[in-house]
């Protein structure tokens, strides 16, 4: 009966998860095209760890401790997985789903609120980017790459950084107008990809490129994940997860305004 | 009195047509392009070139530099990210009832064998020769081409690759129905040809039984082709075993692309 | 304010303006229980914003709106919790099959799948599409896809149901399906709002209508008061083979005094009446031969003209 939907228009988690349960029913058909995106990240690491791996050998760190380039890069396109698996899953399907397909102007006739939208659309990204994650770890283990039991907390700090992206997924998902802005996105995370901090130590960088480094999300995640799957413990790291943090529940909040404003119009 | 004309145009007429129509479409979308052909080959020289070349030994790579060593296959690859653009969602979009150009072509003088044409053209010829060679100078301000001049064959050697590819993945995009699989290509095809084609570190690094992969691959060959002329790095095969093979590659391809684009468009 | 269970939706000068462009300007209106009430306008009259409005996704920028007595600014969540909505573009999912999109609805409502699945297949019945139920939405026909959205609306026993234009753009067969069906809806004492710019669907539908016009409410009433009220009871529709606008006009000078009023429209002429063979003998004797005549029964349309001076669908075939 009616009173029963009007008793749940209160509970936001509950809404939340009736989104999370559209994506889901809406996916389940084409899970082969989100599982294969793992498959991405896994080619560059065997590009990149393996075969680049082998012609560098070994790599000497900052701090002087010497380890393996591919134990030294792969932490890095795990990190990069899952901000991968996530980016895509909030910034262009949220688009396809705001501006060509109208999915959310039928959602928020109902009781659910842009808060839930915003919530549920950062749920179902975590799950897409927590196969990619677990899939790595998985292949990470397989060619032994993960050397202690702290190297599992790699997951969790993979989960800061989904969370992150998720947030600035979504708020650009709200600001892009049309399809050739996500060209100039994918470039901007190319870009980070490949200058923070994955192939090689920040500090080896010119002075003046390194403040700018500091400023990428990709780089703390990079950091989180690299120091704990080497067991390279510090105070830092905390910084790093406050950073991911904040961009995740500004990007969050960014996003449900946009979303109220254009479509509560 | 008309001053229409009337008559049926031969197929290089109506392959310029149909390449026309490209050009237009380009002339919109080029500043997208500004990414992929001129700005990701720097950032690939400088944070892979030079960044994780510092820690290469120059012995790993046959006695170049480690920027040396991939600058030939960046030309190259570059012609293969191309095709990503080209001949994936335009081929593809080409037969959408909104606002597909293939059906609006088909109502005009131009066959699908001409679209097909047209369409090859701009992505095998116009773009690796304006696209490919703009990148080619850039990296030669990186002084990475030993060999001076005959660099300018490098640029052929992408427009063979980019001839050798461009009908099979036309043929793919053609086959597909559902807009969905578009990332299927991208997957399984351009970014693995990209990453494992010898252009970062050598075929032989592969484990063996992954190796005959990279011989099937159109870029490996063209990576050895250039590499020859930047270089002067003998390539694995005669080269015109490698040109044999990716003028195999293009003639099959466009036999393949030519029956699927009729067949779609017969109707 | 004490609220009076039996009233859905009241407004008192309703406003709502987009920067400079007012779309609605001050309207009044009370929708009861268990009617069917319309809006009635020509586009861009603002009926689309006032239902918008009514169904919580537009904040109005001035006057008062309740809708079961409640704000929909503060309250919108638990008013559309009550609320069924049928969107001029239907808003259906396109990545969902047909009765997937009525479970993913059901779920957004709270309605517990178990529940939503035997609902959704009872509504899929209602709406005839039973046999559509595993097919995607985009290989449904217009008609079918309306049929679809008004399903969906119903899957939680709203006690309103709001229709934004439900006929515009389809066939007339699909069109009497969807007349029908909320039909059966009225039957079974379901509340319903809907907009329309078909005269026909109006006189059909509704139990009482407003007819609103550049954002204001022009008439209001049960469509036979308001034909009672603003036109003449029959009309007699004259053609002159290819005559021009301006030639029209002229032609329409020499009807004068012929029938209660004369209408010059761009492709003929109408002549309000209260006797329409009065009007044919009037003609006969002033040697008026018309390509063709034909007298009917006034309807909303004429209403329409009548208060606004304009067609109320323009180029409509």
């Amino acid at each position: 009966m009616s009173v029963i939907a009007y008793g749940a228009a209160r509970a936001s988690l509950k809404s939340s998860g009736a989104l999370l349960n559209r994506n889901w029913v809406a996916m389940r058909r084409a899970w082969i095209l989100i599982i294969s995106g793992a498959v991405e990240s896994l080619l560059f690491l065997f590009a990149f760890g393996f075969g680049v791996g082998a012609l560098v050998g070994d790599i000497t760190l900052p701090d002087g401790t010497t380890i393996s380039y591919t134990a030294y890069v792969a932490p890095a396109i795990l990190a990069n997985a899952a901000m991968m698996g996530v980016l895509a899953e909030t910034s262009i399907n949220v688009f396809a789903k705001f501006k060509w397909m109208k999915v959310y102007d039928g959602i928020l006739a109902t009781p659910l609120r842009p808060w839930d939208v915003a919530l549920g659309e950062v749920w179902w990204a975590l799950i897409r980017g927590g196969t990619y994650i677990a899939a790595f770890v998985v292949v990470m283990g397989a060619f032994g790459l993960l050397d202690s039991w702290w190297s599992l907390l790699a997951v969790p700090a993979c989960v800061f950084i989904a969370l992150a992206f998720a947030g600035i997924g979504l708020t650009l998902a709200t600001l892009f107008r049309d399809w050739p802005d996500f060209d100039w996105m994918n470039a901007v995370v190319f870009a980070m990809f490949l200058f923070g901090g994955t192939f090689t130590p920040v500090e080896a960088y010119p002075a003046f490129a390194q403040p700018i480094v500091y400023i990428m999300p990709l780089y703390h995640g990079i950091e989180l994940v690299r120091g704990l799957s080497l067991g390279q413990l510090g105070p830092m790291m905390f910084v790093h997860i406050a950073y991911l943090m904040a961009l995740c529940l500004a990007g969050m909040w960014i996003a449900q305004k946009r979303l109220a404003k254009a479509l509560y119009k | 009195m008309t001053t229409v004309d009337r008559s049926a145009p031969t197929p290089a007429q109506a392959a310029r047509r149909a390449f026309n129509l490209q050009l237009a479409l380009y002339k919109h979308v080029w500043h997208g392009t500004v990414f992929t052909s001129g700005l990701l080959p720097i950032l690939y020289m400088v944070s892979i070139g030079i960044g994780v070349g510092a820690y290469i030994d120059s012995s790993a790579v046959g006695g170049l530099t480690y920027a040396e060593f991939i600058a030939p296959g960046l030309v190259c690859s570059v012609a293969v990210m191309m095709l990503g653009n080209d001949m994936v969602f335009p081929v593809f979009g080409g037969y959408a009832d909104w606002g597909g150009h293939y059906l609006a072509q088909r109502a005009t003088p131009l066959s699908p064998v001409d679209m097909l044409n047209g369409h090859l053209l701009y992505a095998v010829v116009f773009r690796p020769f304006t696209n490919c060679a703009i990148v080619a100078l850039v990296l030669a301000f990186f002084g990475v081409y030993p060999n001076g001049w005959w660099a300018v064959f490098a640029v052929i050697a992408a427009a063979l690759v980019a001839a050798a590819l461009a009908p099979w993945l036309h043929f793919w995009a053609s086959s597909l129905k559902n807009d969905a699989n578009l990332n299927m290509i991208f997957r399984f095809a351009v970014i693995p040809i990209s990453l494992f084609s010898g252009v970062f570190f050598p075929a032989s690094e592969m484990p063996v039984f992954l190796q005959p992969l990279v011989w099937a691959s159109p870029l490996w060959h063209g990576t050895e082709l250039a590499r020859a002329a930047t270089a002067d790095v003998a390539p694995a095969l005669p080269p015109a075993a490698h040109i044999a093979y990716l003028a195999a590659l293009a003639v099959t391809g466009w036999f393949a692309a030519r029956w699927r684009i009729q067949k779609r468009l017969n109707f | 304010m004490p609220h009076d269970d039996e009233i859905l939706v009241r407004a008192a000068d309703l406003r709502k303006s987009y920067g400079e462009h007012e779309a609605v300007r001050g309207v009044d209106f009370e929708i009861r229980r268990g009617e069917a009430f319309g809006f009635l306008g020509a586009n861009g009259a603002g009926k689309s914003t006032t239902m918008r409005m009514i169904g919580c996704v537009s904040q109005p920028t001035g006057g008062e709106l309740e809708v079961f007595g409640r704000d929909p600014h503060t309250q919108g969540a638990e008013i559309r919790a009550r609320l069924g909505v049928v969107p001029q573009d239907n808003t259906l999912d396109g990545m969902l099959t047909v009765f997937e999109n009525l479970v993913v609805y059901a779920g957004y409502f709270g309605i517990k799948k178990k529940v939503a699945k035997v609902k959704a297949a009872e509504l899929l019945e209602f709406v005839q599409l039973s046999s559509r139920a595993k097919d995607q939405v985009s290989e449904l026909s217009g008609g079918m896809q309306r049929r679809l959205a008004i399903a969906r609306s119903l899957i939680n026993e709203p006690e309103l149901v709001i229709l934004d234009e439900p006929t515009t753009g389809l066939d007339p067969q699909a069109r009497h399906l969807v007349w029908e069906r909320l039909f059966q809806l009225k039957h079974r004492g379901v509340s319903i709002l809907l907009t329309t710019h078909y005269m026909d669907e109006a006189e059909q539908l509704c139990d009482r209508l407003v007819v609103m016009d550049e954002g204001r409410i022009i008439a209001s009433g049960s469509p036979r008061e308001l034909i009672d009220t603003h036109v003449t009871k029959e009309v007699v529709e004259l053609r002159f083979g290819p005559a021009h606008t301006t030639e029209l006009a002229e032609l329409a000078l020499t009807l004068n005094g012929i029938g209660a009023q004369i209408e010059a429209l761009p492709d003929k002429i109408l002549v309000y009446t209260d006797d329409a063979d009065d009007t044919n003998a009037a003609l006969e004797a002033r040697k008026i031969h018309p390509t063709s005549v034909l007298a009917r029964r006034a309807t909303l349309e004429d209403v329409f003209l009548r208060l606004t001076g304009r067609a109320l669908v323009e180029d409509e075939a």
